[in-house]
């Protein structure tokens, strides 16, 4: 409690605050500090950015941080994609006789139709688009790319598959293999004409052999050759068997190398039992030596025969 | 109101003169400050709420487009890579079908990268560097092993010289790279019938019309051209003395005749297909005294040692043979 003293009554009096110089005092009170926090404001909007804008700063830095590892994992995808590229042109087309694509090839369709990143304004964002949608557009034409080598090679397998590669009598039955080819005095004809196969000496009875996929043009009795198949393998190839005891395979049956088509007989003009086999190219008799390894051991020919011979039953 | 002001004082029993208070000055000067404050701080509250300045707009614009554009892109990304990853897949079966081999040559990094590093754990990390002290180690090996067998057998005199000119020490086609050698010397798979055989040289696939170059300075021993498809096809063998023939089968054309003298590298005729081969290669072989060398230890000129060892580990695959 505070006083002043009243020179009239000649008393201390107590100080009575009016609600008048309160109020006021309040105000003068608040104006000051008002004014200090304007001040304040002021200072700090000098010296410091918009508080939401740093926030604004902060997010877009770590957002922008993000968006390099995205750029990253997009280049390291198309980094494995232009491995695989890079593989289909200079491994595979190579190999399998065709044109490597082109980079226009590969690119193409990029600006062909309208895309969505065009009305994007954010450079970052707009890029990224690019590069997704380019390296979309390069997956797809490798889809197709490998699509292509896919039935190119599965083609070519088929040809592979049908070559006659392999002796159409087993070493484990073969005496004898008369490499003789061309011209010979015939055995029984007492002449000179041409041999136009090779004969493999084995006994009665031992398995024949189809050397290579395709389907049976003939299947029949014969006066020279005796029982004889002809297989018919594509690509112009034909290989022919003689002198069989019999053949169990009809004309228009689909057989594979390594099936047993007959057996080794004496049929025909034919001086002992024995195989005489004929490879023909586009009608040309060739060399049968060439179309089967001599080097493959009995232990490889057994099992491309057990594989022949799979094929056909599940082929039935 | 300059009047003097009285305190009671209970004590003495008189009305005292206020003093001039240091610490009511204080405690003014600290309520100012505090109201003051409080100000500012609502202020700061308000401008920011109110007030959206031009840059934040801008920023807070291209956070969205961050934020939205990154979900659907992330979507497009793991997209292309599940379709990469079937390439893959698709690309693996095709080696497989095509080379006749289980391990395809990895096309990914065998050490881990940079990123990886940093970010892997302390098992995997000390597995990393393990792996590279073992590796140290096994190269130190190597090259004491390699300068011992230098010493001891790299002596070469004025009388090695016609040996060493005869020596066939190119790789046989213009601009040879390492991925182009296919298939090497060996058991092989034949294409044909998928058995096993001996393959007496080395194939080397390219486009077809790819220039074969002479390994070693010679003279044209036979060509011979073949319309059958099976055999070498086309092929020429060149003597180069000291015991050494050079045999190159498949070829497409053959541009020398019997009995011409050649320099080292000089083009002999062009990559094909024919004979009994099923892609256009050029199937390579090295002749010393009648038998059959593996090619790959006279592709010497122009190759790093690195890219030596790439080359003698794909030629050490025992995989299909384009014949």
């Amino acid at each position: 409690m505070r006083y002043i003293y009243n020179a009239e009554t000649c008393k201390y009096e107590p100080v009575i605050v009016s609600p008048k110089d309160a109020a006021q005092r309040l105000v003068r009170f608040i104006g000051i500090s008002f004014v200090l926090g304007v001040a304040a404001l002021l200072y700090f909007n000098s010296r410091y950015p918009h508080i939401d804008e740093t926030f604004q700063t902060q997010i877009n830095q770590s957002l922008k941080a993000e968006w390099e590892v995205l750029y990253k994992q997009l280049d390291r995808t198309s980094v494995q994609l232009s491995a695989l590229e890079h593989n289909d042109d200079n491994n595979y087309r190579v190999i399998l006789d065709l044109q490597p694509l082109d980079q226009s090839q590969r690119e193409a369709g990029v600006g062909g139709r309208a895309k969505a990143s065009e009305s994007i304004y954010y450079p970052l964002v707009r890029q990224a688009y690019e590069q997704a949608e380019k390296l979309k557009n390069r997956l797809e034409i490798e889809a197709q790319s490998l699509q292509q080598l896919q039935d190119e090679l599965a083609r070519k397998e088929k040809i592979w598959a049908s070559r006659p590669a392999i002796q159409p009598v087993s070493n484990k039955d073969l005496k004898q293999l008369h490499t003789l080819f061309g011209l010979r005095m015939h055995p029984l004809l007492g002449y000179v004409r041409p041999h136009n196969g090779l004969d493999f000496t084995a006994p009665q009875g031992a398995p024949i052999y189809a050397t290579g996929d395709g389907s049976v043009a003939i299947a029949q009795y014969s006066e020279t050759l005796g029982n004889m198949v002809f297989i018919d393998h594509g690509s112009g190839l034909q290989t022919r068997y003689g002198h069989m005891t019999k053949f169990i395979v009809y004309a228009g049956e689909k057989v594979k190398r390594g099936q047993v088509i007959g057996y080794v007989g004496n049929t025909g003009t034919s001086v002992g039992p024995h195989l005489h086999y004929e490879v023909l190219h586009n009608g040309t008799y060739l060399n049968p030596i060439n179309f089967f390894q001599r080097d493959l051991n009995n232990k490889e020919y057994e099992k491309l025969i057990e594989i022949g011979s799979q094929s056909a039953i599940s082929l039935d | 109101m300059a009047l003097t002001k009285f305190y009671y004082n209970p004590k003495t029993l008189r009305f005292e003169r206020a003093r001039f208070s240091v610490v009511r000055i204080a405690m003014g000067i600290v309520g100012y400050l505090v109201f003051g404050f409080v100000f500012f701080a609502a202020l700061l509250f308000l401008q920011n709420l109110i007030i959206e300045t031009p840059k934040e707009k801008q920023l807070r614009a291209e956070n969205r487009a961050l934020t939205e554009h990154k979900v659907i892109l992330s979507a497009l990304l793991t997209e292309s890579n599940n379709q990469l990853t079937d390439l893959k897949k698709k690309d693996l079966s095709l080696y497989q079908k095509l080379f006749e081999t289980e391990a395809a040559e990895t096309t990914g990094q065998v050490f881990p990268e940079r990123e990886e590093i940093l970010l892997s754990n302390k098992a995997e990390f000390n597995e990393s560097v393990s792996q590279l002290g073992n590796r140290f180690t096994e190269l130190i090996h190597s090259a004491q092993s390699g300068n011992k067998f230098f010493s001891l057998n790299a002596r070469v005199g004025r009388s090695d010289m016609p040996e060493l000119i005869a020596t066939p020490s190119i790789a046989p086609i213009q601009n040879f790279e390492l991925e182009k050698l296919v298939s090497g010397f060996g058991v092989r798979i034949n294409p044909f019938h998928k058995g096993k055989y001996q393959h007496d040289g080395v194939d080397i696939a390219a486009p077809r019309g790819t220039l074969v170059l002479a390994t070693a300075p010679g003279r044209v021993l036979i060509t011979k051209k073949s319309d059958l498809i099976a055999g070498y096809g086309n092929y020429i063998e060149i003597d180069h003395g000291n015991g050494y023939i050079t045999r190159y089968s498949h070829l497409e054309e053959i541009e020398v005749r019997t009995g011409q003298k050649l320099e080292k590298g000089q083009p002999i005729g062009t990559i094909g297909s024919s004979g009994g081969s099923i892609a256009p290669h050029l199937h390579y072989e090295v002749i010393k005294n009648g038998v059959s060398l593996d090619p790959i230890k006279f592709f010497m000129e122009g190759i790093s040692a690195d890219q030596y060892e790439v080359l003698l580990s794909v030629s050490k695959k025992q995989n299909q043979s384009l014949d």
